[in-house]
């Protein structure tokens, strides 16, 4: 199943896409087909365009596989991935489960946490590498049971520290903005990163966020919000 | 590398045995080679190159901090 929604920014036609699927984020693979443009004082201004493409959704109910049959598939794809990189680790996995509609009933996500010495390695600039090894060990383990499971991989806590430097970056900026009246250029990170610049800025009465830049180089950038109701 | 390589290999493919993964070095750069069925190449690729991205990115985050390491993934002749 796919959608191709809009919005005014990228963020947001993805959520008013999830919420008319009513899917959990993990559950889609984002497409963006124009990344829409702020325009100059709304004139130029395009909605942006994404493409949501729905994989085949676990609900624990409809997928015939025993939580313990994912956990175990789960396990194994990831050490096997830390032990062949020679990264003693240990792991914890957990199932956590997410409301959906009622129609396609609830969704497992499951989560992986890696703690070791030498695991940190595995983070990378901005987290990229340990994007890329979730990707590796999301293939991994849909090869292995034959349907997309939701895996989020978190390595040293990484995530949740993340997140918050972020937060504390996206508001000190957006004072910037608004002391200056210039737009603020944030350097490139992955789309998850920039995910939480976009969501904590997003109700902001004075600045909005978009994004610039192709694959490696996309950034976000922080930008007086112009309203066309004036205040 | 050569374990993980064979790892992804197995772990994803249909016939893991047929692949060959060569090495080169070059100073402190070492090339991968991983020769694979024809049929199973996309298997390894995935959705515009997205997985053998992601194979590269691991690689690079995992090897020494003074190697350079970068991954060709071709058809078996």
């Amino acid at each position: 199943m796919e959608l191709v929604v809009s919005g005014s920014t990228i963020e947001a036609a993805i959520q008013a896409g999830l919420a008319q699927l009513g899917v959990p984020r993990e559950a889609v693979e984002i497409e963006v087909l124009d990344p829409g443009s702020p325009g100059f004082l709304g004139i130029g201004a395009r909605e942006a365009r994404v493409r949501l493409v729905v994989r085949e959704l676990v609900a624990p109910s409809a997928s015939g596989l025993a939580p313990e049959q994912i956990e175990e598939a789960v396990a194994q794809a990831v050490s096997g991935l830390l032990t062949s990189l020679g990264i003693q680790a240990t792991l914890s996995i957990a199932q956590e489960t997410v409301e959906g509609p009622e129609e396609r009933g609830n969704y497992s996500i499951w989560t992986v946490r890696i703690e070791g010495p030498t695991a940190g390695r595995l983070i990378g600039r901005h987290g990229r590498a340990l994007y890329a090894f979730q990707t590796l060990a999301r293939a991994i383990v849909a090869r292995r049971l034959g349907t997309f499971i939701p895996l989020v991989v978190d390595i040293n806590g990484y995530r949740a520290k993340r997140a918050e430097a972020l937060r504390r970056l996206a508001l000190k900026k957006a004072e910037q903005v608004m002391a200056t009246g210039r737009p603020v250029e944030l350097e490139p990170m992955p789309a998850a990163e920039r995910r939480v610049i976009h969501m904590t800025l997003k109700d902001h009465p004075k600045v909005t966020t978009y994004s610039i830049g192709e694959g490696e180089e996309r950034r976000v950038v922080i930008a007086m919000r112009w309203t066309s109701e004036g205040d | 590398m050569q374990a993980f390589l064979e790892f992804i290999a197995h772990a994803l493919l249909d016939d893991p045995s047929s692949v060959r993964i060569k090495e080169i070095r070059r100073g402190p750069v070492v090339k991968y080679f991983m020769k694979v069925p024809q049929a199973e190449m996309g298997r390894l690729i995935g959705r515009d190159g997205h997985l053998a991205e992601a194979i590269r990115q691991v690689m690079r985050a995992a090897a020494p901090p003074q190697r350079k390491v970068d991954l060709r993934i071709e058809p078996l002749d």
